[in-house]
C-alpha cells in the first residue's frame, strides 16, 4: 500500500511538474526569439540609411519636334507618379499610381487616379531608358487624339543622371 | 460697315504678316524646350524627402517622404493662385500641403498640411515636419 502510494505521489508530482517545466521552456524560448527577431530589425533599420541617401524617384524626358514628354515616378519600387504632355495641339497632365510586375521587375504600369481605367505600361529598357510599351483605350479620352504615347516612346532618364 | 472697311487692309496684313515672322524665328533660333517639371529634393542619411510639381495648368504635385519610421506620399493638384504667390499647394481630397516657394535660395520650406492629411501617413510623422527642400536642376537631353 505504502509502494503503491508513494508510487503514486512520485506520479503525481511528476504530472504537477511538467507544465511548469514547458511553460519554462515556452517563457525562455519567447524571450530569446523576441531578441532574435529584433535584432535583424534594428539591423536593417541601420542599413536604410545608405538607401534612403540614394535618389528614391526617377524622371525621364522626350521630345520630338515641339512635343515634350516627362515622366516622374519610382522605377524600383510601387508608388505615386506623375505625367506631362506638352505639345502644341496637346497638353495632357495626370498623377497616378505605380505597380511593378512581380513577374518582370522591369515592368511598370501606371493607374491614372482620376480614370482608373486609363493604365500606361512601360519598360525599362536600361538604366537610362523607359519605353511605353502600351496604354489602355481610355487614356484617349484623357489626352485626346492629337497626341498618342507611342509617336515618343522612348524616354531618357534625366535624373538621378 | 464704315470701321470694317476702314480695318480690313489691316486684318489681311496681319495675318499675312505673322506666319513670315514666326517662321523667321523658328529658322533662325534653336528651339527652345520647357519642362513641364519642377522637382525638389532632401537627402540625409535618415531621411528622404522629395516634392515634384508641374507648373502649367492643369497641373499636378507630388509629395513624398521616407524614413525608416515613416513612409508617406501623396499627388494631387496643384493650386495655381497660390503658385502666382510663391506658394505651393498640392490638394488631394480634404488633404492639403502647402510650402513657400524661395526662388533666390531655390528652396521649398515652411511646410504645413491641413488635419486631413493624417490619414495619408503614420501617426508619429507629419508633412509639415519635412525639411527644407533643394531645387533640382533638370537637363533635357537631345
Amino acid at each position: 500500500m505504502i509502494r503503491n502510494s508513494s508510487l503514486g505521489v512520485l506520479f503525481l508530482l511528476m504530472i504537477s511538474s511538467m507544465p511548469s517545466s514547458f511553460a519554462n521552456t515556452q517563457h525562455h524560448k519567447t524571450s530569446p526569439s523576441k531578441q532574435t527577431y529584433n535584432t535583424p530589425k534594428a539591423i536593417t533599420r541601420n542599413d536604410k540609411p545608405s538607401i534612403v541617401t540614394d535618389s528614391q524617384i526617377s524622371i525621364y524626358n522626350a521630345h520630338k519636334d515641339k512635343n515634350n514628354y516627362v515622366i516622374a515616378l519610382y522605377t524600383d519600387q510601387p508608388g505615386k507618379a506623375l505625367i506631362t504632355y506638352d505639345s502644341p495641339t496637346c497638353q495632357a497632365n495626370s498623377y497616378g499610381s505605380t505597380s511593378i510586375n512581380p513577374k518582370n521587375k522591369s515592368e511598370i504600369e501606371f493607374t491614372s487616379t482620376e480614370d482608373p481605367l486609363c493604365k500606361i505600361n512601360f519598360k525599362k529598357t536600361n538604366n537610362n531608358e523607359l519605353k511605353i510599351i502600351k496604354e489602355t483605350a481610355a487614356c484617349t479620352a484623357w489626352h485626346g487624339d492629337f497626341c498618342t504615347f507611342s509617336s515618343i516612346s522612348l524616354l531618357t532618364r534625366i535624373y538621378p543622371q | 460697315m464704315k470701321l470694317l472697311s476702314i480695318f480690313t487692309p489691316y486684318i489681311i496684313g496681319t495675318v499675312i504678316f505673322f506666319p513670315v515672322v514666326s517662321q523667321a524665328q523658328s529658322n533662325s533660333e534653336p528651339q527652345q524646350y520647357s519642362l513641364n517639371m519642377i522637382a525638389y529634393e532632401y537627402k540625409s542619411p535618415n531621411h528622404y524627402a522629395t516634392v515634384l510639381y508641374m507648373p502649367y495648368y492643369p497641373a499636378y504635385g507630388l509629395v513624398s517622404m521616407k524614413s525608416s519610421g515613416c513612409n508617406a506620399e501623396i499627388a494631387g493638384y496643384i493650386d495655381p493662385f497660390a503658385l502666382k504667390n510663391k506658394k505651393l499647394t498640392i490638394t488631394y481630397k480634404r488633404c492639403k500641403i502647402s510650402f513657400d516657394i524661395n526662388q533666390e535660395t531655390q528652396e521649398l520650406s515652411q511646410p504645413s498640411e491641413t488635419t486631413s492629411c493624417a490619414d495619408y501617413h503614420p501617426k508619429n510623422c507629419s508633412f509639415s515636419q519635412m525639411p527644407t527642400l533643394k531645387l533640382i536642376p533638370l537637363k533635357i537631353k537631345d
